[in-house]
């Protein structure tokens, strides 16, 4: 069987006993249109860099969601101080609602799937980002778990930490489904972790859509590092009201496989978008960035920074298209992605689209991809400093303004004794605290 | 005590000859000047000694300290106890001050077989040296020369060079881009390092550093060799007679 022969033989093993009902029929017709696309191949336009034949050949058992205990998976992310903060757990998938607990000014609930589905449900706002150019939006829809709702009304002190953890006996498919909504005013922190432990193929396929009401002021970071064995498609599509502030960073750090859909949509005026990421990939790893921002109204900034170091025989892609509507007047979009290459076989393809209706906007771009400067390495060099060390130094700082975007200190401090440890700095970041020391 | 011996050397770049057949020595404590007009040479000089990749020697050697220089890599004439000042320092985003510094020091002391500084040694050092230059202590906690002026970024290699404390020190058209002050406290600087078994190799293209900084010996370098050599005052007689003086086909011979 090939990949689309599995997730139907998964979806009709998992939902027949109830194929009359309205909301299976719903996802049902997803499927439907999943089936028509099918596996993107080479030859579809998004998916023209980012080989996916591989899939075919992974094993998918049915929807299965094992017991894990909640407090080992905590361990893992103990950087986050996991207690502090409001931890939404996702096992294979599936949202450990048992393990949830309740916290002032958030309310979490499992969305009612009549509800979800139906004329003016909580799907609908969003489904103009679902169309044949990501099938798997369709497939998402079709199998997920739960479909998960968080309502943020109050201004939180703690992070709202989403943990996606696939267990080790696991092999199959992961489709998540969360709403986030973020009210007035309100100022949020999200943080999304993947953590997998299975040592057999898992094809994660995790969707979060985010509303942004009024005047509100959001960041969530993505933390993708050291994933063997996870082939992950992380989807996020964000509808902006008025005057809000959102940030989004994605850390792809030595993953397998990671396609990021980043998409958001200027539903009004006045409201600003950030979004950064960094990926380091060397041999057998992939990252594909893929980012829409859809100015459709005026008065609006975005601001893209995207920034890789490829090694060995790794490979990138980033594609950013900015759309810009006819009345959507005095826009700023800016988008920078720049790339290090350290091997010869190393690749990346850069696309940047732009696609403007307005004629009073501010749009720029560009993209590199080069090697080290030089000049800079024989400075470092030339105060003793041996070449491997220099070339290193010479990449954290490559990477450090993007690092430096995360405003919680405890993740920003872990993300970047990650990047450290991958480049062989730790002995120079984090073993003596002389910049503690300095600050006295 | 011999530091630097250079015999009959010549440099090229792209293939076009820029060093001629240069002759100098240097013993321990002297400063000595290398004064010329731009485009002699006298950069390149620095940069060949420091080992900047990029350049062909055609013929001669240099002996520091007893080794043969051009058999070093970069970093091993660093750890062996020399240090070039840039004329135009470098930019390093996300690696602040200390970090690099303390990076340098401690690879220099391996290199040498001894023990890493802790932590308060190298603290105190570093404020002791900073204050030297008149930088305050938090240029330690910012990032190697990002947003530094012109003359931050000059005092910044002067402190550098205080940290590292070389045998030999090559200054690399420090004086440029400097407004007076500056100068001073760069002067000062170099002036409170200098010492017995340090010398220094100064390269300027005004004699103005000079006020500040006495050398013992001034050297003119026309066309990519050394053409006068002389004391202290040979720098003023220049200053009053300008460059076209050599230019006028007087080579030295005065």
């Amino acid at each position: 069987m090939n990949f689309v022969e599995k997730v139907n033989k998964i979806f009709f093993d998992t939902f027949h006993h109830f194929a009359e009902k309205f909301h299976i029929q719903k996802r049902k017709l997803y499927l439907e249109e999943f089936n028509k696309i099918g596996l993107p191949t080479l030859k579809h336009e998004e998916w023209k860099y980012t080989n996916l034949s591989f899939l075919n050949e992974i094993e998918i058992d049915s929807l299965d969601h094992t017991k894990v205990d909640i407090d080992s998976i905590y361990k893992k992310v103990d950087f986050l101080n996991g207690s502090e903060n409001i931890v939404i757990p996702f096992i294979n998938g599936k949202v450990a609602f048992n393990s949830v607990k309740f916290y002032d000014g958030v309310n979490i609930n499992r969305i009612d799937e009549e509800l979800l589905f139906s004329k003016n449900g909580t799907l609908e706002r969003f489904l103009h980002f679902y169309d044949s150019s990501n099938p798997f939006g369709y497939l998402n829809l079709a199998l997920f778990f739960d479909a998960l709702n968080l309502k943020i009304e109050e201004n939180l002190e703690k992070s709202v930490v989403l943990i996606y953890y696939y267990d080790s006996a696991y092999q199959g498919i992961s489709n998540s489904l969360t709403f986030i909504d973020v009210g007035e005013n309100t100022k949020a922190n999200i943080v999304v972790v993947f953590v997998n432990d299975s040592k057999k193929k898992i094809f994660a396929n995790e969707f979060i859509n985010v509303n942004l009401q009024r005047n509100s002021d959001v960041e969530i970071n993505f933390v993708q590092h050291d994933l063997d064995n996870l082939i992950l498609i992380n989807n996020l599509n964000v509808i902006a009201e008025s005057e809000i502030t959102f940030k989004a960073n994605t850390f792809s750090l030595t993953t397998e496989f990671v396609r990021n859909n980043l998409n958001l949509e200027f539903a009004a005026e006045h409201s600003s978008a950030f979004l950064n990421g960094i990926y380091l990939v060397n041999d057998g790893n992939f990252v594909d960035d893929h980012t829409l921002l859809m100015h459709n109204m005026p008065y609006c900034t975005s601001d893209e920074n995207f920034r890789g170091i490829l090694d060995g025989s790794g490979r990138a892609v980033f594609n950013g298209k900015i759309y810009v509507a006819r009345n959507a007047q005095k826009t700023n979009a800016y988008q920078s992605n720049k790339n290090l290459l350290l091997s010869n076989e190393a690749r990346v393809n850069t696309k940047p689209q732009l696609e403007i209706y307005a004629d009073d906007v501010k749009c720029t771009h560009g993209a590199t991809a080069g090697f080290l400067d030089q000049e800079m390495l024989f400075y470092i060099i030339s105060r003793g400093i041996g070449k491997d060390k220099a070339k290193s130094l010479l990449l954290n700082s490559f990477v450090s303004e993007n690092l430096e975007k995360v405003s919680q200190s405890e993740l920003r401090n872990y993300l970047k004794e990650v990047v450290a440890r991958k480049l062989h700095l730790e002995d120079i970041f984090f073993c003596s605290s002389i910049d503690e020391l300095t600050k006295v | 005590m011999e530091i630097l011996r250079i015999k009959n050397l010549r440099v090229g770049i792209d293939g076009k000859e820029i060093i001629k057949g240069l002759d100098l020595t240097i013993n321990a404590g002297e400063v000595h000047a290398i004064m010329g007009p731009n485009g002699t040479g006298k950069s390149t000089l620095a940069n060949v000694l420091a080992g900047k990749p990029g350049y062909e020697v055609i013929e001669g050697e240099i002996i520091f300290l007893g080794k043969d220089l051009l058999e070093l890599e970069p970093e091993e004439r660093a750890r062996e106890g020399l240090f070039l000042a840039f004329q135009y320092p470098v930019e390093i985003p996300g690696v602040t001050n200390s970090n690099f510094m303390k990076t340098a020091v401690n690879e220099i002391r391996k290199y040498r077989n001894l023990e890493p500084l802790d932590a308060f040694d190298f603290l105190r050092l570093m404020k002791e040296r900073a204050a030297l230059v008149g930088l305050d202590s938090s240029y330690l906690n910012r990032n190697v020369n990002e947003g530094f002026s012109g003359g931050e970024k000059k005092r910044n290699e002067i402190f550098q060079l205080a940290m590292l404390e070389p045998t030999l020190a090559i200054l690399d058209e420090t004086d440029s881009g400097l407004d007076i002050d500056a100068l001073k406290v760069v002067a000062n600087g170099v002036n409170a390092l200098r010492s017995d078994d340090r010398s220094f190799l100064v390269i300027t293209h005004y004699q103005r550093l000079l006020n500040y900084l006495t050398p013992d010996f001034v050297h003119v370098m026309y066309d990519g060799k050394i053409v006068l050599s002389g004391g202290k005052e040979l720098a003023f007689e220049l200053e009053a007679k300008g460059y076209d003086w050599l230019k006028n086909g007087n080579n030295g011979k005065n």
